[in-house]
């Protein structure tokens, strides 16, 4: 008797912890389907008016549709980046122990520094390169948050791989470079996936190298919606929506991920 | 040099991330460090003049560091205390509630959201549930006969706004990889244990928290980082005020170099930063290499 009594509080407090993570989550969803002025209505909607994508295409006019160009850009391009390079030097710290343990966790530190103690120097060198406000310039900053993780996070997936299958590689007459491209890239496939999926996330997401480096031509999606404060306040509707528009690709990306979150979000540190 | 003829192919495959690594990220901290002895205003870049450390005495004898400092501190001990608290308590609830079945894949895809979604969304999401004459937080609360609280628009409930959005976001990470670590551990010992008739507690107590600490380190070592990092959150719910009540250490600098253009301040309050970050990389390091050993 006790027993479901426990079970049933147990459930509850499940129910009840559901319900916070999610409730920020619906609301912006639904806030994407009130006019402004019912955003300021009392009491507070908790269910939309209508169901309505008009503030999604006024979004999508009103440089959201331009900030989503710029942002799958310059992150797809990131994403490239990071991952190839980081198979390469993932793989040589793996196999070739460079550097034993400390290099590669100091290139993974470098993932850890606070973005102020680099961005001005950045800003004044892209200033003098003429290289404000162009995705080359985001894509070379958004590398400093991905590729030493792209790194750290391949040299794990390749140190988990068996050495022996590379060894009668070897033997049997593979160059080096055919061992990694024929065998050990096929073989890290899933975790190349992973390392990919992350590094988009980590691009898709960044704000503040974004902010400072762009004005107008590369603006990124998380810029323009920092932007949407204007004098006349914020515009609710169009805010939220293209706040759902960064969402939904990177929660779908999650969801495909899931098995390897927390991998990828402990720096590989717990599997 | 035989070393060098040996590893070549190894080498060459780090070649170009060593020297992207060194254009974004070494160049700039070691430039950083050097107009920290400066006195650099953005806007008249040729009149920087030498000043060795006195940007450095500047900052430690400022109120206003001090101030970021304690808020930082503060930020920091009260949203990783709660999210370890909260994801501790989770962890250990869907751990006891779904044994046996597969525990992650049953809630996982439920609470794993917060944590991808953009900071700066979440501050504005935060606005929104904040708002004190509209929002519904403020609505629901008073239910209960409490508030309504002006949430980001008071200097009293200001940090603690910014403490629930970190809490929301990063819980179900804290969650998630304790729970991973309670499920690493065998099931045997816990099946001992019932035999021996442990109740939950004693369970926690002298199973899961013991074999466990790694991973809590590892956890707290990763937030603590995350949050010396945090400056969307700040810029969108709060632009560090009312006042002075939200200005954390990072968003001070940021405001420095920015918007006042001090940028040898500014960069000498990073490398104030960068100086905790290395401590804190440093434990993160021998957790890491203990393990691999």
């Amino acid at each position: 008797m006790s027993k479901t009594l426990t079970s049933y509080i147990k459930y509850f407090i499940i129910f009840i912890a559901v319900l916070f993570f999610l409730f920020p989550i619906y609301w912006m969803f639904i806030t994407t389907m009130k006019p402004q002025l019912e955003v300021m209505y009392y009491p507070p909607l908790f269910i939309p008016p209508e169901f309505t994508i008009k503030y999604y295409i006024e979004a999508f006019y009103w440089l959201g549709g331009e900030a989503f160009k710029n942002s799958l850009i310059i992150t797809t391009c990131t994403t490239i980046i990071a991952t190839v390079l980081g198979c390469m030097a993932g793989y040589s710290f793996a196999r070739y122990k460079i550097g034993g343990f400390h290099l590669p966790f100091w290139v993974l530190s470098i993932r850890m520094m606070p973005p102020v103690a680099a961005i001005v120097p950045l800003f004044i060198l892209m200033f003098k390169l003429k290289l404000i406000d162009t995705h080359l310039a985001i894509i070379v900053t958004h590398l400093l948050v991905t590729l030493p993780f792209a790194i750290w996070m391949m040299r794990g997936f390749f140190i988990d791989l068996p050495l022996e299958i590379e060894e009668a590689a070897r033997v049997d007459g593979c160059s080096k470079w055919q061992v990694l491209w024929r065998i050990a890239l096929p073989l890290a496939a899933p975790g190349i996936a992973v390392t990919a999926l992350f590094c988009f996330i980590f691009s898709w997401n960044e704000f503040v190298f974004a902010l400072v480096l762009s004005r107008k031509e590369a603006i990124t999606l998380p810029v323009v919606i920092a932007g949407t404060r204007t004098q006349f306040g914020i515009h609710w509707p169009i805010m939220t929506a293209m706040s759902a528009m960064s969402c939904l690709p990177v929660f779908f990306l999650a969801l495909v991920a899931q098995k390897y979150l927390v991998r990828g979000m402990t720096l590989g540190a717990v599997k | 040099m035989n070393w060098i003829r040996k590893n070549i192919f190894g080498l060459g495959l780090l070649a170009p991330s060593i020297i992207i690594l060194f254009v974004v990220s070494i160049f700039p901290m070691i430039y950083t460090f050097y107009i920290s002895f400066f006195n650099y205003y953005l806007p008249r870049p040729n009149r920087a003049y030498f000043i060795g450390f006195e940007n450095y005495i500047e900052i430690l004898k400022d109120g206003m560091f001090w101030l970021a400092m304690k808020n930082t501190a503060i930020f920091m001990i009260s949203s990783i205390g709660l999210q370890f608290i909260f994801g501790l308590g989770l962890a250990i609830l869907f751990y006891d509630e779904f044994r046996g079945r597969s525990a992650k894949a049953f809630y996982l895809p439920l609470i794993l959201l917060p944590m991808m979604v953009a900071p700066v969304v979440v501050g504005y999401v935060f606005r929104l549930l904040y708002l004190t004459e509209w929002g519904p937080l403020n609505y629901l609360l008073g239910f209960v006969g409490l508030g309504p609280y002006s949430w980001t628009a008071s200097a009293s409930t200001s940090l603690l706004s910014l403490v629930i959005a970190d809490v929301w976001q990063w819980t179900p990470f804290v969650t998630l990889v304790l729970l991973t670590g309670i499920l690493s551990i065998s099931s045997e010992l816990f099946e001992a244990a019932d035999l021996d008739g442990a109740n939950l507690w004693q369970k926690v107590r002298y199973i899961i928290l013991p074999l466990i600490t790694r991973v809590i380190a590892v956890v707290v070592l990763i937030r603590m980082l995350d949050s010396l990092r945090e400056l969307d959150k700040v810029y969108i719910l709060t632009q560090g005020g009312p006042g002075t009540s939200t200005t954390l250490v990072t968003f001070w600098s940021y405001l420095n170099g920015f918007k006042y253009f001090k940028v040898g301040y500014a960069a000498a309050m990073s490398i104030i930063l960068l100086i905790v970050t290395v401590i804190l990389a440093t434990g993160m390091a021998k957790v890491l290499h203990k393990e691999e050993k």
